[in-house]
């Protein structure tokens, strides 16, 4: 699964410990998902979406195939 | 989601369960060694010990509860590692103690090498995710 979140997230200019408060999840975390190492849990893919006031198919794209 | 209050506490509870584990252990030998109490107080000594562990572990695992939720991961994989090790040291000991009769290990050996294969996993673990 690919995202956009480290763009989404320079844009506002929140760091990834900024995020990680926001989302209540450690900065670890939201790395491993920018990163593509860790793909969230649905609630958490939501709450992202609310972060960024986006739908959640703006932040996540599947892998081809 | 992440609370460091409950994470905190729930390592104190497995930090002083584990402590009165080893107290209860030792008081227990101690008992047994020095006198010769009934059967009956001989299996009250031997369970008592696991009322700790369990309380012990019961904070182990409100701790890993409230990681968020790549934490409870990484630990789920600590823990399946560090199972999975165990099981296999105890039963290649076992057959080698019947095979060639290898002496048996004190019992604190396991938490030992328990402990010591769980950090190794968790730090492991959390590399994946780095």
């Amino acid at each position: 699964m690919r995202n956009h979140l480290r763009v989404l997230r320079a844009e506002r200019g929140w760091s990834q410990a900024e995020l990680a408060q926001r989302l209540g999840v450690s900065r670890q975390t939201v790395n491993a998902i920018e990163t593509g190492r860790y793909d969230p849990s649905l609630p958490l893919a939501f709450a992202l979406a609310r972060a960024f006031e986006r739908p959640i198919e703006q932040l996540f794209v599947p892998d081809e195939g | 989601m992440s609370n460091p209050i409950v994470r905190t506490h729930g390592w104190r509870t497995f930090g002083a369960g584990i402590l009165l584990y080893a107290l209860a252990v030792t008081a227990a030998s101690f008992v047994v060694g020095r006198s010769d109490p009934g059967v009956g107080l001989r299996v009250a000594l031997a369970l008592a010990p696991a009322a700790a562990f369990l309380w012990g572990m019961s904070g182990w695992l409100r701790a890993v509860r409230a990681f968020d939720e790549l934490g409870r991961r990484i630990h789920a994989e600590a823990a399946t590692i560090t199972l999975a090790v165990l099981l296999a040291l105890a039963v290649t000991y076992g057959l080698l103690q019947a095979y060639v009769g290898l002496p048996a290990p004190h019992a604190f050996v396991v938490f030992g090498i328990g402990g010591t294969t769980y950090a190794f996993a968790a730090a492991f673990a959390q590399r994946r995710y780095a």
